[in-house]
This record gives C-alpha cells, sequence and structure tokens, in this order.
C-alpha cells in the first residue's frame, strides 16, 4: 500500500511505429515463338491447282496494355522461283481481306489468320486453313505486303497465346513452272 | 636490378590496362540458365522511355534470353515507329524507311549479332544520343531483335512446290522525348460500352472503349479510372485504366474489361482520364441498363405458379380446426 502510495503514476511502456515500404518493380517484357519453315501441301502441277500451308506463333507478354502481332513478306511478290513466281493475291478492296478467288488466267500466293486475338471480322471465322490443298471457305485472304500488317492484338498481358498464319496458292488456267518457290515471312512482336 | 624492377613494373601495367580496356571493349554479359526448352525467345524490357538534353546520351540496357532448343544466331537491328490515325493500329514500324520523329540512327547496340545456346540469357548495353541541334520534340524507334532464318536446300522439285521461311523478331521500343521540350495535346475523343451498342444488356457490359487522340509533337501517357455507379448513386465497381503510350499524330484506342456478374437498373460509368500532361483530368460518362430478362422471367413465372398453387388448395380444400 505504501508503494501504490509512492509510486502512485502508472507506469506503462513507451511505443512507437515504423512503416517500412516494401517495393517490387516487375519490369514488362515479351516473348515470340520460332515455329518450323513451312513446305505448302501438295505440291501443285498439272493436275493439282492450290496448296495451302501453316505456321503458328504464340506470343507472351506480362505487359499490362498487351500486345500486337504484324507479318510482313521480305520480297513483292512474296513467292518466288528461279523460274516464276506467284503473284500476291489481289483483293477486290485493295488490302482488305476477302474470301478466297483467284481469276482464270492468275496464279497468286496470299495468307489468311485465326486465333483468340484475331479479329474475325477483319480474317474470318475459320479456325482451319482448309483440306485437300483448297483454302478454307470461312477465313479472308489477303496479299502479303512488305510492311507490316498486324494479324492479331490484345490489350491485357497473356500467357501464351496461339496465332495461326494460314498461306495459300492457287493457278487458275495457268501452270506455274515447277519448282520451288519460297516466300521469306516475317512475325514481329512488339508490346503495346 | 633496377632495370629489372623497372621492366616487371611496366610489365604490370600493361597487363592490368589489357584487362581494363577488354573489358570496356566487351561490357555486354551472358549468363546461362536452367530453364525447360519453350521453343521462344524473351526480350525485356518491350519499352523504354527516355528523357534528355539535346547532346547528351544515355545508356540502357536489353536483355534476351533464348529458351529455344537449340543454338541461335540473333540480329539486332534498329527501325523508326509511327503511331497512326487508324485505332486499330497503334503503331506501325517503319523497315527502312525514315519516320517523321526519326530515332533509329540514333540507337546503337554495343553489338549487333550474337548466338545463344537454350538457357542463355545476354545483356547488351544500348546507348542512346541526342545531336546538340535536335528538334524540341519526340523521337520514336524500335530495337528489332530477330533469328536468323534457315536455309533451305537446294534441290528442286519436280512439281511447283511452295516454301515458307520463317523469321520471328521481337521489337523493343524506345521513347525519347527532349527535355522541357515539345508540344502537349491530347483529348479525349469517345468514351463508350464495348462492343455493339444495345437499349439493355442482359448481363454487365463487357468492357469500355476509349478513343485518344495525340495532335501534339511528343508522345503522351494517359491513365485514369472508370468507377461505375447505379441509379442510387453508391460505386459498384472500380476498373483501373493502366498508363499506355499515346505516340504524336495518331489516334489510340484502348480496352477496358470487366463483364462481371450481373446487376439491376441503370448504372453510369464515369471516366476519370489523365491526358499525360498538365494538371486536369477529362471526364465522361456513359449509361446502361441492366436487365437480366431471363432471371426475370424464370422468377415471375415462379411466382405465378406457386400463387396458383396456393390458390388452388385454398379455393378446393377446407382446413377446419378439431
Amino acid at each position: 500500500m505504501i508503494y501504490s502510495f509512492v509510486e502512485s503514476n502508472v507506469v506503462t511502456a513507451a511505443t512507437d511505429n515504423d512503416d517500412v515500404v516494401v517495393t517490387l518493380v516487375v519490369g514488362s517484357g515479351i516473348a515470340i515463338t520460332h515455329p518450323a519453315d513451312v513446305t505448302m501441301s501438295p505440291n501443285m502441277g498439272m493436275s493439282s491447282n492450290s496448296s495451302i500451308g501453316s505456321s503458328t506463333w504464340t506470343v507472351i507478354s506480362n505487359n499490362v496494355n498487351g500486345y500486337s502481332l504484324a507479318v510482313k513478306a521480305s520480297a513483292s511478290p512474296a513467292l518466288v522461283s528461279a523460274g516464276g513466281s506467284f503473284a500476291d493475291y489481289t483483293e477486290t478492296s485493295n488490302g482488305v481481306p476477302e474470301s478466297w478467288s483467284v481469276e482464270s488466267g492468275n496464279k497468286e500466293f496470299g495468307f489468311s489468320a485465326f486465333g483468340t486475338h484475331v479479329n474475325t471480322t477483319t480474317w474470318g471465322t475459320g479456325s482451319s486453313c482448309g483440306s485437300g490443298g483448297s483454302p478454307s471457305g470461312t477465313l479472308k485472304y489477303v496479299g502479303f505486303e512488305t510492311t507490316d500488317q498486324i494479324i492479331a492484338q490484345n490489350g491485357n498481358a497473356t500467357a501464351g497465346t496461339d496465332t495461326t498464319v494460314c498461306y495459300a496458292a492457287a493457278q487458275n488456267g495457268v501452270y506455274a513452272p515447277s519448282g520451288t518457290y519460297t516466300a521469306t515471312i516475317t512475325a514481329t512482336a512488339t508490346e503495346l | 636490378m633496377k632495370q629489372q624492377s623497372i621492366k616487371k613494373i611496366v610489365s604490370l601495367v600493361v597487363f592490368l590496362s589489357a584487362i581494363l580496356i577488354s573489358n570496356q571493349a566487351f561490357a555486354y554479359q551472358k549468363i546461362k540458365l536452367d530453364m525447360p526448352a519453350q521453343n521462344d525467345f524473351v526480350v525485356e524490357p518491350g519499352k523504354t522511355e527516355i528523357f534528355l538534353n539535346p547532346g547528351e546520351s544515355v545508356i540502357k540496357n536489353i536483355t534476351i534470353t533464348n529458351r529455344i532448343n537449340k543454338t541461335v544466331k540473333f540480329k539486332l537491328t534498329t527501325e523508326d515507329m509511327v503511331g497512326t490515325t487508324d485505332a486499330n493500329v497503334p503503331i506501325k514500324l517503319l523497315g527502312d524507311e525514315t519516320g517523321p520523329y526519326s530515332l533509329k540512327n540514333f540507337i546503337q547496340p554495343e553489338i549487333t549479332e550474337f548466338s545463344l545456346e537454350l538457357g542463355e540469357k545476354i545483356t547488351i548495353p544500348i546507348t542512346v544520343t541526342i545531336p546538340t541541334d535536335a528538334e524540341p520534340r519526340g523521337y520514336y524507334g524500335a530495337l528489332i531483335v530477330s533469328n536468323e532464318p534457315e536455309v533451305f536446300s537446294e534441290e528442286q522439285s519436280k512439281d511447283a512446290e511452295g516454301k515458307a521461311r520463317l523469321v520471328s523478331r521481337i521489337g523493343s521500343l524506345f521513347f525519347l522525348r527532349i527535355n522541357g521540350e515539345g508540344k502537349e495535346s491530347g483529348s479525349l475523343e469517345d468514351f463508350k460500352i464495348l462492343g455493339p451498342q444495345k437499349a439493355f444488356y442482359e448481363n454487365n457490359p463487357k468492357g469500355f472503349e476509349i478513343l485518344y487522340k495525340n495532335d501534339g509533337n511528343v508522345h503522351l501517357v494517359p491513365y485514369g479510372k472508370i468507377i461505375i455507379r447505379n441509379m442510387l448513386g453508391k460505386d459498384v465497381k472500380m476498373l483501373p485504366v493502366d498508363a499506355y503510350f499515346s505516340l504524336p499524330n495518331s489516334i489510340r484506342y484502348r480496352e477496358v474489361q470487366w463483364g462481371e456478374g450481373t446487376g439491376l437498373g441503370r448504372y453510369t460509368a464515369n471516366l476519370s482520364l489523365y491526358k499525360g500532361y498538365g494538371n486536369e483530368n477529362v471526364e465522361a460518362s456513359v449509361a446502361f441498363w441492366v436487365i437480366p430478362w431471363k432471371i426475370l422471367v424464370a422468377t415471375f413465372v415462379g411466382l405465378v405458379i406457386l400463387i396458383s398453387i396456393i390458390y388452388y388448395i385454398l379455393t378446393r380444400f377446407e382446413i377446419k380446426r378439431k
């Protein structure tokens, strides 16, 4: 009792707070696959008038604003051999993808695309490149250019999205000279 | 004895100088990581923003990691880029052309060709130098990382055989502004609901579209938020509009995703967007109705059936107390 009279003040331990801010910076990056080179099939000749092929690129990006994927050819016309070339596909409305059709007397090479981030209004609703050498009837085709043409785009990060490019070549009323025709196609992915 | 000491000192100085010079000449670094093959290669960062005074230079690093299950030869090149007035084409790489905001000749990677095995990561210094007489505006370009295409064999087909040789590239974008200079000018062109416009929506809309126009000569970085309020004025959702770039003389389309769940009644989506310069935000709003009519119809039909059953029971049976 004497103690409590003498020591009348309540004693408490002093406290203090100190905030520490922890920061983590996550940088953005982007990845693109490298698909194998393509041999179109079947070979064209006197009894086969069209040929198709495909390649699939996968883009991964943690960029919050997404990515863009574009393709281009190294030359115009794109598909050439030592003995000749296929004209780049000619659209009814220049640069606007359309249902595949090659006019009589022509041989042409073009492409289409499909995938989760491919605009179906522009490129069609198909999910395969066709069969038996015939291009898909539900995709829309356009000729390659030597400058980038965007085929896929997304406004969010992606853990891996496939975009398939469908190649198509056809001859109508003419025969392409025999030989191996090659096109160098470049796909470029960029962050947005 | 004295001559031998001098010789030793000179040899040591020459040896140390050689090490120092060799380190300065090859500042890129290559390391090997243990990683599974994923048939791709990674470039980091995907975008670099730089602010410089005329005549200054800066060194930025870029990292390339090979995840392809073979040794790949890579090449570094530079291209200019521009924005476009097509809202669905945010950027366009110009290839061999020179752009109006050309940066490609000012970007110098330390090396331009190298090979990487699976799992190897290389960090390469990139020097960006601006001339002393640089115009007061923005400069935009990309460092292109590409793999070398394979070489086809020379055999010729008897038929007409088509082949496509493929090259994969990544463009790491560079945005440069001269400090304090440049015409900053941007405007919100449109803010609307993503997809077809409807009288009412069965579920919450899938998202919103923002159309932003940059008519200045420097890039801008707008960002903001969308607050969705119900008809009682209560905030029900906040959607962030993450910062994104808008190049000069371009229109950029930006999509903000939503689409979670459903609601009932009239809502307004209120956009508050910082234009990327100045101190003001630009505001816009769009109203929409959410009427989950299938649920409402099913509920109504259920109630009608229940009431009918109750009415039938009450009118056909008499309940008496014992």
